[in-house]
């Protein structure tokens, strides 16, 4: 390995060129000696970095490409890699050679970024990386075989310890100068993306099954009989089905235990806090404000740990990328670009990862269409809002005898979410953003035994949030809501009948102690209950009550809808607060759950019903209840008209949506 | 005015503080820095993103 001062003008440039992550850096460091110049390419910020290298008794220019695994698309990177292969950037002549870096572990994927490489007409030497990883997991290399095969030099490398750096030196320099023929035959004429493609890997397959031996037949063998099965697209889907129902269910019934501790516990708390505090404003702020809050979205915490130990497992396993394969079968149909599925798939945890995870999309059309439907993936904020909908109506219930309802709803929610994506993505796709879609190649991870340590630190990172948020932004909510429904008060001089212990009612019987200890309790009820309406959170909510009635949803509803823009599982530290305050809770219903189920209207009717719980469950999966993934939009779009588009076409869909559902309810008689 | 009114006063005060910042922090966000244009329609500030 030799280098050179930077001031040296070089005579010759050679590009480095390969996947991200097969080593390129590496090389390049090893190469130059760490002597490297950074600059920008003309015109964008995209990093440029250039080294000189001592290639026998010459100099040449080294350029570091970035990391791409084709030269199809129209990304930025794939751009300028494509710039400087064919001498259009500024300052920067053709380059005489192209080392191409090749992750051996990887090798067909790498592979195609080589034919590509190819089709320039420049002399392309293959520096193959990871030799040594590749051959202990069973698998044999023949560099000689691979370089007949591919008609160019191949050099077994090892940057870090400088094997091979010599030999890779010896055939780049013999390589200059001369001019390469593409070693397969591509047919220039068909306009299909895709056959071009399949040119690319049947070249590429026949000079890997020639080079390589693999040694773990058995594992591949059983490898693929799985995946007939798994990525079968009637099989398959309704494996899928199966699996997720199974994990809901089990999220349902392994989470009860936990759940209803963390409940009693809070219970506990509350009224620990009642005793010790004297009565006033401070016991009222940190018993309906805070605990009722917080440990309202506390509770959900088992279930939040519950799916994402799945979602680690299933990752993990390597079905989800079966999973991803199927259901992308099905999206490319409509239109969906392949690789909007792992942002789509981010968005099950949270919408803003999946925002961002488009910018892997190069097709700017693609990428919007993508954007616009991510939010409507049911996200784990929406969780605790489903989990408590279907615990207060639909727990204990089965379907066919064994199938939780619970499960089968929950599973219904996120199909609604997917359908819909679907449909707009369809629609998005044949108008606003009409563009074709380009092909897409997946690869399926091989099986394996799930590593626990990682998916239970992926579960308790997630936990670890989930506490954060409760800490921090629902605490701040919830105090900002409590005073809401707190202020204004009432006057003072306002007439309250009391109930205290006088010498003179200790002599009553116990019969009429109680019936005048519950008149006490029912008017004090109907104060606060009173206090509530009249505060500013009561009249916002009978504002908009008009407007949400026919989904059948009150105005204590209203507010809970209002106040979880900020973050959807507020709605239920709202709902928590709003009947704790209202006094909703008392002996008989001292959890959510029973104070949601006992709730009613003016007219002495149940407020809610479990149409009105699936009512607002199917809002809640349509509409665009939160504002940070508003805020990544735009920042992601750079456009206010797009941002509002994608809040108005949630909105209404949802409105519509659970309005349907509502009224179509009612007039089947499930009102 | 006793002591619980101060008490909850600053809570409460420090929470729409909070809350406040927080919606700040959100509003400066909504503006595009080093984004990626998705939008080849009404993007004049387009920028690229640094690799």
């Amino acid at each position: 390995m030799k280098s050179l001062q930077t001031n040296q003008k070089p005579e010759i440039v050679i590009a480095l060129a390969g996947n991200p992550n097969a080593g390129k850096t590496t090389l390049f460091n090893a190469l130059t000696g760490m002597k490297q110049k950074v600059a920008n390419y003309p015109g964008v910020t995209v990093e440029r970095k250039e080294g000189i290298w001592k290639l026998g008794d010459k100099t040449a220019s080294l350029i570091d490409l970035p990391g791409l695994y084709s030269l199809d698309a129209t990304s930025l990177d794939e751009q300028i890699a494509r710039d400087v292969l064919t001498g259009k950037v500024e300052n920067l002549p053709k380059p005489d050679a192209i080392i191409a870096v090749v992750d051996a572990t990887n090798l067909e994927r790498n592979l195609y970024l080589v034919t590509q490489l190819f089709e320039y007409k420049i002399p392309v030497v293959v520096a193959l990386t990871m030799v040594d990883v590749f051959e202990k997991e069973k698998h044999e290399i023949d560099a000689e075989k691979l370089s007949e095969m591919l008609g160019a030099s191949v050099v077994s490398i090892k940057a870090s310890t400088g094997h091979g750096i010599d030999e890779l030196e010896e055939k780049v320099g013999a390589k200059i100068g001369k001019r390469e023929e593409i070693p397969f035959v591509l047919n220039e004429s068909t306009e299909n993306g895709n056959a071009k493609i399949f040119e690319r890997y049947n070249f590429i397959s026949n000079a890997v099954q020639e080079s390589v031996k693999h040694n773990d037949l058995e594992e591949h063998n059983f490898s693929e009989k799985l995946d007939r099965i798994l990525t079968h697209k009637f099989f398959g889907l309704l494996i899928l089905i199966g699996v997720l129902l199974l994990v809901f269910q089990t999220i349902f019934s392994w989470a009860e235990l936990p759940m209803n501790l963390l409940e009693s516990g809070f219970g506990a708390l509350n009224e620990f806090v009642k005793t010790k505090l004297p009565e006033g404003i401070l016991a009222d702020l940190i018993t309906d404000g805070i605990i009722a809050g917080v440990g309202g979205i506390l509770v959900f915490l088992p279930q939040i740990l519950l799916l994402f130990l799945f979602i680690s497992l299933l990752e993990d396993t390597g079905y989800m990328a079966r999973a991803a394969f199927l259901l992308d079968k099905l999206m490319s149909k409509f239109g969906l670009h392949g690789k909007a599925f792992l942002p789509l798939m981010s968005s099950f945890a949270c919408a803003i990862p999946g925002v961002m995870a488009t910018r892997t999309i190069e097709n700017p059309k693609d990428r919007l269409a993508t954007i616009m439907i991510a939010p409507l993936m049911s996200c784990s904020a929406r969780l605790p809002v489903y989990t408590l909908l279907i615990a207060t109506f639909f727990a204990e219930q089965k379907v066919f005898g064994f199938l939780s309802l619970g499960a089968v709803l929950m599973l219904a929610m996120y199909a609604i979410g997917i359908i819909a994506a679907i449909i707009v993505a369809f629609a998005l796709k044949k108008t606003l953003l009409k563009s074709e879609t380009p092909p897409f190649v997946m690869e399926l991870p091989p099986y394996r035994m799930p590593n626990f340590r990682t998916v239970f630190q992926n579960m308790f990172q997630r936990a670890g949030l989930f506490i954060k948020r409760a800490g921090t932004v629902i605490l701040a909510i919830s105090i900002v809501l409590w005073a809401l429904t707190y202020f204004p008060r009432p006057a003072e001089n306002a007439e309250t009948p009391v109930f205290t212990t006088t010498s003179e009612e200790k002599c009553l019987c116990p019969e009429t102690a109680a019936r005048l200890k519950d008149e006490a309790k029912k008017a004090e009820d109907e104060k606060q209950s009173l206090a509530l309406q009249n505060s500013y959170a009561g009249q916002l909510g009978h504002a908009i009550e008009p407007y949400i009635e026919p989904l059948g949803f009150d105005w204590k509803i209203g507010i809970a809808l209002i106040s979880s823009f900020a973050a959807r599982e507020v709605l239920v530290s709202t709902l928590s607060i709003i009947y704790n305050v209202g006094k909703d809770v008392d002996a008989e219903s001292d959890t959510l759950t029973n104070a949601i189920r006992e709730a009613k209207r003016p007219d002495g009717s149940a407020v809610w019903t479990p149409l009105t719980a699936i009512t607002l469950m199917v809002f809640f999966v349509l509409a665009m209840q939160c504002m940070s993934t508003i805020a990544i939009v735009r920042r992601e779009t750079n456009s206010w008209k797009w941002t509002l588009f994608m809040v108005g076409y949630m909105t209404v869909l949802a409105y519509v949506a659970a309005f349907l559902t509502y009224q179509g309810g009612k007039f089947l008689g499930f009102g | 005015m006793n002591f619980q009114n101060i008490v909850v006063g600053i809570v409460i005060l420090g929470a729409i503080i909070y809350v406040g910042l927080m919606f700040w922090k959100k509003a400066k966000s909504f503006k595009p820095t080093n984004s990626v244009c998705a939008d080849d329609c009404g993007c004049e500030n387009k920028k690229k993103s640094k690799i």
